[in-house]
């Protein structure tokens, strides 16, 4: 460790005694300081903004760009990697004060950053049909895995709508926010992040699937809600074969023979 | 457009494709099936007073093993301390001690990335002290003691110069020709209160005629070299684009004329 490097981040904080101490500490120097400054706060705002386009687009820019410097003083992060910029901004605005009447933002944040994580996570041919017709007759005992890229998520209040009217606006979102329990699964099968709506029994089924839980136990979650319904068994194969097409689940390692 | 695009070659941060997976390594890898690349670092930190960090170098090394870049780069600057990022490429006073550090880091990071690398110039501007070194003869020795080869970025050069005071010619005129492996290029801008008194390595404009001069007489003298124009804001018309990098291209030529 050096006086000058502890002194310069010192500077960069904010606090610049140390720094001009033995040197000097004139306009000129104080706005060169300032360049360097300005750079790094400037570029981890950019990164933000870029990472969180739709709490951008709820709030306004300028707001976002305010809170975001309160964020970024708070954690600055470590990685040079500045694709995956902002973790924790979510549960950070849970607890910011300017965001407590937007209640919206927090659970958007989280869906911006499941974005980002899919964008940037492994890649993996999803589990085809036939690959699942493969399975046979072992199929009911098989844990199936979900995609790598895959976060599901399920809220009371409709943050999923929400978030897919800014992001996917083709497909079927709403502008509104009310209390109305929603899910939606995020994920990578390709090239390009997916997002989609799911079903209370779709979401069961998905969740048992990342418990671990072997597919008929994952079947029966998924039944769960729909038990009265007397076409539930019918419900259940073609929820799995949609899933399948969608490409959320990866392909099932074989295990031990 | 062919004979714009003859001889074209790209340069990436590597920070921006150090993730698991995703579409920017698979556009990545096609353009690397058709044209070299060269991975610019901006994260190494090796003027810090930290050890350049293994996870980095690890990710920057994995990089570098799929994509088999034609040269790798990094600057004389830092960014990392105490387990923060500063995203920026933050200067040093040249005294003997920061050269030791910066030689033990350029020695590891070459050690990892299992070969040699460039070192760029940074744009300076606050007027630090402690100062043993010039800026030029810092960077040569750098090159003597540890085998890494330079990469000059001629805009920061003359930013530099222009800031600190200092002759951009003389420093431009001190570069051993055999270290040199690449040219960066870009356009500045006055500080809004400062003015030309403070100019800030922008990349938002077009190179500066004071910077075709400079490259011209270093080109001149060590012939020509891989060669990029820096552009990441207000950025104009491709045809724009074209006519800048066209004008590159063609100093190059006269250069190779006058080196034969």
């Amino acid at each position: 460790m050096t006086t000058f490097h502890a002194a310069f981040s010192d500077a960069l904080d904010g606090r610049p005694d140390a720094l001009w101490s033995g040197m000097a500490d004139d306009d000129r120097s104080r706005a060169a300081l300032a360049v360097y400054r300005n750079t790094t706060v400037k570029a981890r705002i950019d990164a933000l903004q870029a990472n969180y386009p739709t709490v951008a687009e709820l709030t306004g820019e300028e707001w976002f760009r305010s809170a975001a410097h309160a964020f970024t003083d708070a954690a600055p992060g470590d990685d040079p990697a500045m694709a995956a910029f902002g973790a924790g901004f979510s549960a950070w605005l849970e607890r910011f004060g300017p965001a407590r009447s937007l209640p919206y933002l927090a659970p958007v944040a989280r869906l911006d950053r499941a974005w980002t994580e899919a964008h940037l996570a492994p890649d993996a041919t999803p589990l085809s049909s036939e690959q699942a017709a493969g399975l046979g007759l072992a199929l009911a005992g098989v844990v199936l895995p979900l995609h790598p890229s895959l976060s599901l998520f399920r809220f009371d209040w409709s943050a999923p709508s929400l978030w897919l009217a800014h992001r996917y606006p083709e497909l079927d979102g709403s502008l509104e926010w009310w209390p109305a329990a929603e899910a939606l699964v995020i994920w990578r099968p390709g090239l390009e992040v997916r997002a989609r709506r799911i079903s209370p029994a779709e979401y069961a089924f998905l969740q048992a699937c990342r418990l671990g839980r072997p597919l008929a136990v994952a079947a029966a979650a998924a039944q769960g809600p729909t038990q009265s319904r007397r076409d539930g068994r019918a419900d259940i194969s073609s929820l799995f074969a949609d899933l399948i097409q969608a490409g959320v689940f990866a392909p099932v390692v074989p295990g031990p023979m | 457009m062919v004979g714009a695009q003859a001889g074209l070659w790209f340069e990436v941060h590597p920070e921006n494709f150090m993730a698991e997976g995703g579409p920017g390594l698979h556009w990545l890898e096609r353009i690397r099936r058709v044209r070299p690349l060269s991975l610019h670092g901006v994260g190494l930190s090796l003027a810090g007073d930290e050890r350049p960090d293994r996870d980095h170098l690890a990710r920057f090394r994995a990089l570098i093993d799929r994509f088999e870049p034609f040269v790798v780069s990094e600057h004389l600057a830092w960014s990392r301390r105490g387990g923060v990022y500063h995203p920026d490429l933050l200067p040093i006073p040249r005294s003997d001690e920061m050269l030791a550090l910066v030689c033990d880091h350029v020695d590891e990071a070459q050690s990892t990335l299992g070969r040699r690398i460039l070192i760029e110039n940074p744009a300076a501007y606050l007027g630090l002290t402690g100062h043993d070194w010039d800026e030029v003869d810092f960077l040569v020795e750098v090159a003597r003691r540890t085998g890494c080869g330079l990469l000059i970025d001629v805009n920061n050069v003359h930013v530099s110069a222009s800031n600190m005071g200092f002759s951009a010619e003389s420093w431009i005129d001190a570069v051993p020709a055999e270290l040199v492996g690449e040219i960066h290029l870009a356009g500045h801008t006055p500080d809004p209160v400062w003015g030309e008194r403070l100019l800030i390595d922008s990349h938002d404009t077009p190179v500066s005629e004071a910077v075709w001069a400079l490259h011209a007489r270093l080109t001149d003298r060590i012939g020509t070299r891989p060669t990029l124009i820096e552009r990441d804001g207000a950025i104009p018309e491709f045809a724009v684009l074209l006519a800048e990098q066209a004008r590159a291209a063609q100093a190059l030529t006269a250069a190779t004329r006058l080196a034969a």
